[in-house]
């Protein structure tokens, strides 16, 4: 019945009004290289503090859910992926687009990412619920080695060094550390500074983390532009129910592993699709067509970038941990609002929870229509010029970070974390870790000290409790598994250095 | 996965300033008072981050160095990179914030001029985006104004 409730709340006038609006601006946003669904959301979240609290979720994850099938375009008509989910999308959308076929590159893409969506939100509305049951029987020791968990999944799995992966995420964590320390109300690295009482707070943090970074990354590259292939006057986009059926399985497999890839804590959509077009390649009877324009490969990808947005919801709603780094602006938007996620929220705002998972459903059906009817007004707005933009993306952010609390300090805040993440992107440490890491770092204080005073001050109960047992036994094999795998990596690396001097 | 740093000179730049930072972290969990309520206070969550936050960087720093001894050829980009461009993003737009925080320029006035000066600094002066920036200026800076105090209830710098 509830469920039944929520449809209709979603399909009311309003809700749908925000969810248009947000699926727009986020496929809008998407499918410009050097904007992203992160940078959409982190500068939204203050424009939504006088709004109601439902209507401003289904907002944010509207944009998410756009700026996720966005990228599509760019990927597709430039070779440059508007957002990194989209990058696998390139490898057969652009060499498609190339052999004069764009508009079927896009048609089989929107299709992907519509069923993608689809998918993952079934398995949402089924996994949710039971999974929020289970998680009422978590204590604090649960929820910290949870959060480790966590912490050592993103690090380990994102691409790139493992070591880089961990570094990020402990950077997040200590970023979250001066202030006002809620466990026992004592103030700590503040160094006599008055604005530093109220710590690092999270919307600067994100929009220095997200946007400013990416500001200073767009001018370095302002040169850099993709060769673009046009949508030829009358080509169809909207795909066609034959193309859908001779790749059912393929959407099937993909949707499946972008929803589980999805529910791992802390790993993003570009993982997701990187895995399920790895998968695909392995299972088709054309590998070797693959990165040449070969239609299974953009399904793959694009079924798995969507489904992975659905993923990662389930976490976020049922345990308070962010799927991908993109929910953790939308969980701290939740917290802005006074929605606290996680296993209670189904007793204390079930409405809320339901219109959100079905909100989630409304707005891939929401997003498949725009984009299909779109699509060709996109391809034009994919090339604009990169100089108008950015000076007013930073306005947004002096807006965003001024306004909530008016301290200027916020907006200073905003171009140090943009300087820093700036740098570690340059070096290739990953910017997800560290603010799933920065997102996390009060839950995992809190609950670590609630759990030593629970037990003592004895660390037993990480093994001894069995759900915690289990946490760390698979946080421990994972970080084990890592290491060993960047060991042999880099020793299978110098053989082959060796082989080649020789 | 796994792969040899392809950036060491900056990896282990960046290490060194982390393992500073820790340092720097450490010296300020010694004015936290110990705890009176729970086994390990408020100072223990910051000290382990620090450590494990040296621990990574030295192994980054070795990582980097075993690097750098290797020939390396440098991957060629396909555009021209604008470092000068990047630092000026920095500055311009840390002057607008100052503008505004000295009590020099209203949040209207600031924009205008910031929008304006970044577009034609970004454009390097072409007149054809000198020309839309102004206008893009005028309208967010004036509009921007009534639309955020106005319609969304936000405070801007007057």
């Amino acid at each position: 019945m509830e469920i039944l409730n929520a449809f209709q709340y979603a399909l009311s006038p309003y809700p749908m009004l925000w969810i248009f609006i947000g699926v727009a601006s986020g496929i809008f946003v998407g499918a410009i290289p050097g904007l992203g669904g992160g940078m959409l959301m982190a500068l939204t979240v203050p424009l939504t503090f006088s709004m109601d609290s439902t209507h401003a979720i289904l907002l944010l994850m509207g944009m998410h859910v756009g700026s996720v099938s966005g990228g599509l375009i760019s990927a597709t008509l430039l070779k440059m992926p508007g957002t990194p989910s989209a990058m696998m999308t390139t490898l057969d959308g652009y060499p498609m687009a190339q052999k004069g076929q764009p508009g079927k590159a896009l048609s089989l893409g929107i299709g992907a990412s519509l069923f993608g969506g689809i998918i993952s939100g079934i398995f949402l509305l089924a996994l949710a619920p039971p999974l929020a049951t289970f998680a009422h029987k978590f204590g604090p020791w649960e929820y910290f080695t949870m959060v480790l968990m966590a912490l050592v999944l993103i690090a380990s799995i994102t691409q790139g060094s493992m070591l880089k992966g961990l570094m990020a995420a402990t950077l997040g964590l200590l970023a979250a550390m001066p202030g006002l320390n809620e466990s026992d109300g004592q103030l700590r690295l503040t160094y006599g500074f008055e604005s530093m009482d109220d710590g690092f707070n999270l919307l600067p943090v994100l929009l220095g983390i997200f946007v400013m970074s990416q500001i200073i990354k767009d001018a370095l590259q302002i040169n850099k532009k993709g060769v673009g292939v046009a949508i030829k006057k009358g080509e169809r986009i909207f795909p066609k129910f034959r193309e859908w059926k001779q790749h059912t399985v393929n959407i099937l497999r993909s949707s499946c592993i972008g929803t589980w890839v999805g529910i791992l804590p802390g790993i993003g959509a570009s993982i997701s699709s990187m895995v399920s077009y790895g998968i695909a390649k392995t299972f088709s009877k054309t590998p070797e067509k693959f990165g040449t324009g070969h239609e299974e490969g953009i399904v793959a990808a694009e079924s798995a970038n969507n489904a992975n947005a659905g993923g990662a919801l389930i976490p976020l709603i049922t345990i308070g941990i962010p799927g991908a780094p993109v929910d953790a602006i939308l969980l701290g938007a939740m917290i802005m609002h006074q929605i606290q996620p996680g296993p209670l929220l189904f007793e204390t705002n079930s409405p809320l929870v339901w219109s959100l998972m079905t909100g989630y459903l409304v707005a891939n059906i929401v997003m498949f229509l725009i984009m299909v009817f779109s699509a060709r007004f996109l391809a034009k707005v994919v090339s604009i010029n990169r100089s108008y933009l950015i000076p007013i993306v930073f306005a947004f952010c002096l807006i965003g970070a001024y306004g909530p609390s008016n301290r200027m300090f916020d907006v200073w805040v905003v171009i140090g974390f943009g300087i820093l993440g700036y740098f570690l992107d340059r070096a290739k440490f990953p910017l997800g870790p560290f603010v799933i890491g920065y997102v996390l770092a009060g839950i995992m204080e809190s609950e670590l000290r609630s759990g030593l005073q629970m037990s003592e001050g004895s660390f037993a109960p990480m093994i001894t409790r069995p759900i915690a047992g289990s946490f760390t036994v698979i946080a421990f094999a994972f970080l084990g598994y890592s290491i060993y795998q960047e060991w042999r990596s880099r020793t299978r690396l110098s053989s082959e250095g060796l082989s080649t001097d020789a | 996965m796994a792969s040899p740093s392809r950036t060491p000179k900056l990896d282990l730049s960046i290490s060194g300033a982390l393992v500073a930072l820790s340092v720097f972290v450490l010296w300020g969990t010694k004015e936290i008072p110990p705890p009176f309520f729970d086994p390990i206070g408020s100072a223990a969550f910051p000290k382990y981050t620090a450590y494990i936050i040296i621990a990574l960087s030295l192994a980054i720093a070795l990582r980097a160095s075993l690097a750098l001894r290797k020939p390396n050829s440098p991957r060629k980009k396909s555009f021209r990179e604008e470092p000068l461009l990047a630092i000026s993003v920095v500055i311009t737009s840390a002057l607008y914030v100052l503008s505004m925080q000295w009590e020099l320029l209203s949040f209207r006035w600031a924009t205008l001029v910031f929008i304006f000066l970044l577009s034609a600094l970004l454009s390097k002066f072409e007149k054809r985006v000198m020309i839309f920036s102004a206008i893009i200026g005028i309208v967010f800076g004036f509009g921007g104004q009534y639309l955020f105090t106005e319609v969304f209830y936000m405070d801007l710098p007057q």
